[in-house]
């Protein structure tokens, strides 16, 4: 389905879809960067906080996406950038992230000293949105050089060479999740060139209409029990009896891609949730909500149509 | 956590998530035989307490075990429930009919030969056999009980109470109303019940203890009162005061000639008349009796009442620990620098590479080298006076998690106490720098006494003296900031009196040891247990380094950021 008739039947205001529309009309993609267009294969189900993230984008802010685990950050990331027709450029973060690494630095081409873009340099130039994954584990030194950039001047001053204009098209989406390992607070500087959604976590309805469209063979009955298998793993975790490593959207649909290709339920559940956790008795209460929900010899044959 | 306690917790989990609430009690829970919570009986114990079937059930559950047919009432109800809950929840959980087949297959597995069986175990051979749908000879008797025990979905947990009461009283001539409905009782069932275990939930796991002294506030026993002391305006006899102190705390951790020059060099001014003793409570070799044994026995009490507290609370405590070390991994990962470093291999430096050609330099590469945030060497001192009498377990609990989450990082943590008993202030180390393996020490935690902070701040720089490593030094105090201790203040003028250790004069002599140990190059750090009144007298000892804490549930949490903000302070230092 086409993904603007998905977007109408989530019920988002028609009005925004049209300005939408007229964006992309008014911004087409030049032909360098056609190979980066993307077809998202999750829809972000939260009619709000698509709305919100996709009028601030056509305001000209920047986004970022701040939540925990499992909130569908970049699968929203993703299917703005698919609505917005925009080439996507992914840069993840990391603690020895450097300006040199964002923007680009000097290289030999043919004995000459010539600047080599770096993704975000590209991307602004381009129009792209360039997905900033886990933007708070780099530091902020080296954000710094993306403050012009992000800020009213839509700039980027690359040292000894010329200062980089952005595209009109072009927006940076930063996400992040406070409390992973190696992340650190933002600075407010940077903070303050943000529109921050702050992502909720998926609804129980939602997650199951993200099964039924990514796993259209799902039988009914048991999209509604993964979906309140990961509703329970949610429970024990705000409960504090276990950590947050087993709850796991992605290994969730990890899981049910394998059971796609005729591995046992409980195989690929292991294999997709309850390994994540390193700890034997973490282990083992996450098998116990699995258990209780899904059953472990279930195959292909007994959870998927045809 | 031993084994028994984590298939308990496990099967409250089990309970929890059938009953989809996390905060209600579990009334029953189930172990299995082989030691291990089965998780379909389990998940029928929460959607029973679910369904709000706990008021109809438990008082003729509770009313069987009274019984000389008690176990075998207790099978027929819980299967019963079994069956009729499954399938009452088989569309919402379609896991179930699977989970119960599973359960059937090894129950039966576990159950003699038939013809050995006795009535319990042949009716639950054929129980569980219609559960797979397995050949099997019932009685005539056998089958008509089982038919009527299976319960229609639809009943309501009142009907199904009433259909165990009919079922009983038609085979068995129990009466329904019986007046055992009333009673309670401790016996264990056996059968099927020994099989599954489900007994009542009386926390025994938790290893909750009771006896004198339980109740808030007193665990500190005599000590745990401030009092006058019998010994007070003059030195206690010497050999009097070292049996009392040795038997209540712990030996000397110092010979008899070191403790000497260290009372010679500490124990002058306002602290003249003081006495010091180091111990890591290793028990005193000298017979202990009398008060100083009661003393130790209330002391003895409230380390079991400290780990108590912590078993309970264990798992809880797991996690935070887990996250208090990510959090302090995380910011000595941040701190770690990468510096391009020249050297005569790795990354060619462009810049620099004419050099090799026409200088015959060979330091033209960078290498990527990690620089370490530097040592830090934090020492944790707790209030020990009798003021914190009403938080001991929750104090030692913050303390051992302080410990075990620095520890796992490698940060050096010395875990002490402070206190004061008629003149002689005890430093109680629980857990030293190089210590492994020991944090569980940190439960031998108990308030008593008094505090001359003073006296304890000029201690804890000598014990920090003695430490020769490089590093920075941080002392995190958690205190009232009230000192106050029976051992007055001795006067050098034959026209006044002693004065009181506390108040102003308290106050003056705490900031001034405070500020030596500032001088010192120790950072010193006030976590401020205290209320509004005494926050000017915190300031004014420890400057601005004073941090609230919101309550004794938060020390861990507070103590974590203080030491983030150190590591991140490495460099300005």
């Amino acid at each position: 389905m086409e993904l603007f008739e998905e977007l109408e039947q989530e019920g988002i205001d028609r009005a925004l879809l049209e300005a939408i529309r007229a964006f992309r009309a008014e911004h087409p993609v030049p032909q360098e960067a056609q190979g980066r267009l993307i077809r998202p294969k999750l829809l972000y189900y939260g009619r709000e906080v698509w709305q919100a993230a996709a009028t601030a984008l056509l305001c000209g802010e920047n986004l970022l996406l701040s939540g925990p685990k499992a909130t569908g950050k970049n699968v929203l990331a993703e299917n703005l950038a698919a609505a917005f027709g925009r080439p996507v450029w992914n840069v993840s973060m990391y603690v020895n992230i450097d300006a040199a690494s964002l923007i680009g630095a000097d290289t030999l081409k043919e004995g000459e000293v010539v600047f080599r873009e770096g993704p975000v340099c590209q991307c602004a130039r381009l129009g792209g949105f360039g997905v900033l994954d886990e933007v708070n584990m780099a530091k902020n030194e080296a954000l710094a050089v993306l403050h012009a950039a992000l800020d009213f001047r839509r700039v980027m001053d690359v040292p000894g060479y010329r200062p980089v204009p952005l595209d009109e098209a072009a927006r940076f989406i930063g996400t992040m999740n406070y409390g992973y390992a190696g992340t650190r607070e933002l600075n407010e500087a940077l903070v303050s060139r943000f529109a921050v959604v702050d992502m909720p976590v998926i609804a129980q309805e939602d997650l199951e209409k993200l099964l039924r469209r990514a796993f259209p063979q799902l039988k009914s009955k048991w999209v509604g029990q993964f979906a309140a298998l990961f509703q329970d793993l949610r429970d024990k975790c705000q409960s504090g009896e276990i950590s947050t490593r087993t709850l796991d959207l992605r290994g969730l649909l990890a899981a049910l891609r394998l059971i796609g290709h005729g591995l046992a339920a409980g195989q690929a559940l292991e294999l997709g949730l309850v390994n994540k956790a390193f700890d034997p008795y973490e282990r083992q209460l996450a098998a116990d909500v699995i258990a209780a929900r899904i059953p472990r010899e279930a195959g292909r044959d007994q959870l998927m149509e045809g | 956590m031993d084994r028994r306690e984590m298939e308990a917790r496990r099967a409250d989990n089990q309970v929890w998530n059938g009953a989809g609430d996390y905060h209600l009690h579990p009334w029953y829970r189930a172990i299995g035989p082989d030691g291990q919570a089965p998780v379909y009986l389990n998940t029928i114990v929460g959607l029973a307490q679910r369904e709000g079937w706990r008021e109809n059930l438990e008082p003729l559950l509770r009313s069987f075990p009274g019984s000389a047919r008690g176990a075998l009432y207790s099978d027929l109800l819980w299967m019963g429930l079994e069956r009729c809950l499954t399938l009452r929840w088989q569309e919402e959980r379609p896991a179930l009919p699977a989970l119960r087949r599973d359960y059937a297959a090894q129950a039966l597995a576990r159950l003699p030969a038939p013809q050995d069986r006795d009535e319990g175990e042949s009716l639950r051979g054929c129980w569980w056999a219609r559960a797979l749908d397995q050949p099997h000879r019932e009685s005539s008797r056998e089958k008509a009980m089982l038919d009527q025990l299976e319960f229609p979905p639809t009943w309501s947990g009142d009907q199904v109470r009433q259909g165990v009461e009919d079922l009983l009283y038609r085979w068995y001539r129990r009466p329904r109303r019986s007046t055992l409905d009333q009673l309670g009782s401790s016996r264990v069932d056996r059968s099927f019940f020994a099989a599954w275990q489900p007994g009542r939930n009386r926390g025994d796991a938790l290893r909750r203890l009771s006896g004198p002294g339980e109740s808030q506030g007193q665990g500190g026993g005599l000590l745990g009162k401030k009092r006058l002391s019998p010994f007070w305006q003059t030195k206690t006899r010497e050999r009097v005061l070292r049996d009392y102190v040795e038997g209540c705390f712990g030996a000397s951790l110092l010979a008899p000639g070191e403790l000497a020059q260290a009372e010679q060099d500490l124990c002058t001014g306002d602290h003249r008349n003081c006495r010091l003793h180091f111990t890591k409570g290793d028990p005193s070799t000298r017979p202990v009796k009398g008060s100083c044994a009661r003393e130790r026995a209330l002391f003895q009490l409230q380390r079991q009442k400290n780990r108590a507290y912590f078993e309970e609370h264990k798992n809880q405590y797991r996690l935070a620990m887990a996250r208090l070390s990510r959090a302090l991994e995380n910011t000595i990962l941040l701190q770690r620098e990468e510096d391009d470093t020249p050297s005569r291999w790795g990354r060619l430096r462009p810049q620099a590479a004419w050099r090799g050609m026409a200088l015959g330099e060979e330091r033209i590469f960078a290498r990527r080298q990690t620089r370490e945030p530097g040592e830090l060497w934090v020492d944790l001192l707790l209030d020990g006076s009798a003021s914190q009498n009403g938080q001991q377990e929750k104090l030692a609990a913050q303390a051992y998690l302080i410990a075990a989450s620095l520890g796992r990082c490698q940060i050096p943590v010395r875990v002490s106490s402070f206190c004061s008993v008629s003149g002689c202030t005890v430093l109680r180390i629980y857990r030293d720098y190089q210590d492994q393996g020991t944090d569980e020490k940190i439960f031998d935690y108990a308030a008593a006494g008094w505090n001359r902070d003073g006296l304890a701040l000029r201690a804890m720089g000598w014990l920090l003296d003695q430490n020769k490593e490089e590093g920075r030094r941080l002392l995190l105090i958690l205190s009232d900031a009230s000192p106050n201790d029976d051992q007055k203040i001795p006067s050098n003028s034959l026209f006044h009196g002693n004065r009181d250790y506390s108040g102003v004069l308290g106050v003056k002599d705490a900031a001034r040891e405070a500020a030596a140990l500032r001088k010192k190059g120790v950072e010193v750090v006030c976590i401020f247990t205290g209320g509004e009144r005494e926050l000017p007298a915190a300031r004014q000892i420890y400057g601005r380094e004073v941090v609230r804490l919101p309550g004794v549930s938060a020390l861990a949490q507070t103590v974590s950021r203080l030491i983030q903000g150190r590591l991140t302070a490495s460099d300005r230092l």
